[in-house]
């Protein structure tokens, strides 16, 4: 018998045992009964919430006790002396009850004398939570009759395949060694290849040797020594490209030349514009306002110019853009 | 079902082979079973996929398990819970935009309406595929409740423990899962009897 089932038939003697004490007094409508389960679960939560709370307001009350009375400030949490003051077992049930708010304090004489509003209301709330924890293990009960297992097992899962296992324990093998690999790779760096070695070294004997020399033919003389080392590649693609050797200083003149004449063309074309403008805006740009009428076609601008000056007598013609439409042949600029 | 022992579970923390085989080995009906039942008959396919899925995070995670702080078989069901769980969400998000929602179905897993759907042959008789239909209307939460306490046969404190919740909810959520198939298979019941 395996543990679950001995389980099972503990809690079920227990089931029919409390059903048979239920049964006849406790047939409730299905509503009203979770009406008050919901009701009671709230109440069991706040029931709990409120013991947390004094727990804590205990706590609290008795380490500013400590402070207060020793002094000591600084003094850390010692779960030492917590457990020390914690109150025996003769103790605890003399123990005042906590202040719970608006709910009234009893005083340590009555406490262990009468039963409180509070108590009485707190006993209540543990009792109806109790009794219906009772109710529902007792409808479980009936359910399980009338839905029993061997009923149930008709919805059969299905067979695992024959090699649902080796596949599974195969996946998870594989599995475990690829994040191990993962994991280690990246603190392993990679070993270079040889061919990478050979070329280096090469590279650094001829750079060694071609130091300070002339740069006449640097193809014929790379090649010859390139084929000729003991460690060159022969059959390597890289071997047959043509390159001129690194060697010496390179002139970073032509570089600065490029940059030079890059900036003066950008600056040529941002100076200068694309098309010139129409000769009436130029001359309208550089003629002053005040004789601008002057060399108007038509006596308007005469007559908008006397209205001007009356309005605003004493006023400087300053804006050029009021003589442009006069010095306009056709009236629109292009 | 192979024993799960102890030292077994710590000899698949050091990645013996022979261990991870015999856990498999043990736990693989009732991992399939339950993810079977859970989300029904019309992932009879994917199941053994997801089964396997279920068996890699285990064993992923198997370094971190506790054995003085809990059972390894209540251990594993979490992961079964929470996968089968995940396997709905992201099928629900696909056909979220699909299905109306109606007034009465703020419980139900749309997902599960595939459920509902002819399905291919199977091993069940007709009373066994009346109960899986049945079981899809309840909602996931009183579904897996009901799945690992009447076919799994675990005790409250261990679904509890799975499904992160306390007793008194198990047992509610037991309560409305029972009465809602026990409406619903009253004929094959009243038949039977």
């Amino acid at each position: 018998m395996s543990v679950h089932d001995e389980q099972n038939s503990d809690g079920g003697r227990g089931d029919k045992r409390r059903g048979d004490e239920r049964r006849g007094d406790e047939r409730r409508g299905d509503e009203q009964r979770s009406d008050e389960r919901r009701g009671d679960k709230r109440r069991g939560d706040e029931r709990r919430s409120d013991e947390r709370r004094s727990d804590e307001r205990r706590g609290d009350e008795r380490r500013g006790d400590e402070r207060r009375g020793d002094g000591k400030h600084s003094q850390h949490f010692d779960e030492v002396e917590a457990a020390r003051h914690f109150p025996s077992e003769e103790e605890w049930l003399d123990l005042p009850a906590p202040d719970l708010g608006s709910e009234p304090a009893s005083s340590p004489e009555s406490s262990a004398e009468a039963a409180t509003p509070e108590a009485t209301s707190f006993a209540d709330r543990v009792m109806r939570a109790r009794e219906e924890e009772q109710a529902l293990d007792a409808q479980l009960a009936d359910l399980h009759q009338a839905l029993p297992n061997d009923l149930l097992q008709q919805f059969t899962a299905p067979t695992p395949s024959k090699s649902f296992v080796e596949d599974t324990v195969a996946t998870v093998m594989n599995d475990r060694r690829n994040r191990w690999q993962q994991m280690l790779s990246r603190y392993v760096a990679p070993e270079p290849s040889p061919v990478f070695v050979s070329r280096t070294l090469t590279a650094l004997r001829r750079g060694e040797a071609q130091d300070g020399a002339q740069q006449d033919d640097h193809t014929q003389t790379a090649a010859a020594g390139r084929q000729a080392g003991p460690n060159s590649a022969p059959h390597s693609p890289r071997a047959q490209l043509p390159y001129t050797p690194l060697t010496g200083k390179r002139s970073n003149w032509p570089v600065f030349g490029l940059i030079a004449a890059a900036a003066a063309a950008i600056l040529w074309l941002q100076l200068t514009d694309a098309a010139p403008a129409p000769l009436e805006l130029r001359l309208a740009d550089q003629a002053s306002p005040a004789v601008a009428y002057g060399n108007a076609t038509s006596p308007m601008a005469a007559i908008l110019a006397r209205v001007a000056h009356d309005e605003e007598p004493f006023s400087v013609f300053d804006a050029p853009a009021d003589g442009l439409w006069l010095v306009s042949t056709t009236g629109d600029l292009r | 079902m192979t024993e799960i022992t102890t030292e077994l579970v710590l000899k698949a923390q050091g990645g013996d082979e022979d261990a991870n085989r015999a856990i498999v080995e043990g736990l693989h009906r009732p991992v399939i079973a339950t993810i079977f039942r859970f989300l029904g008959p019309g992932y009879r396919r994917e199941v053994e996929d997801l089964a396997q899925e279920v068996f890699l995070k285990v064993f992923r995670a198997i370094d971190k398990f506790d054995p003085s702080r809990a059972k390894f078989t209540t251990w594993v069901y979490t992961f079964v819970r929470n996968h089968c769980f995940d396997v709905l969400k992201k099928r629900r998000l696909k056909t979220t935009s699909m299905h109306a929602v109606g007034p009465d179905e703020t419980d139900r897993d749309f997902a599960d309406r595939r459920e509902l759907q002819p399905t291919e042959a199977t091993e069940n008789t007709e009373l066994g595929r009346r109960i899986g239909e049945a079981l899809a209307t309840l909602g996931e939460d009183q579904r897996m409740v009901f799945i690992l306490r009447e076919y799994e046969s675990l005790d409250y404190r261990e679904i509890a423990s799975i499904t992160g919740v306390n007793e008194g909810t198990v047992k509610s959520r037991l309560f409305r899962a029972k009465e809602s198939l026990r409406k619903q298979l009253a004929p094959y019941l009243e038949a039977g009897a």
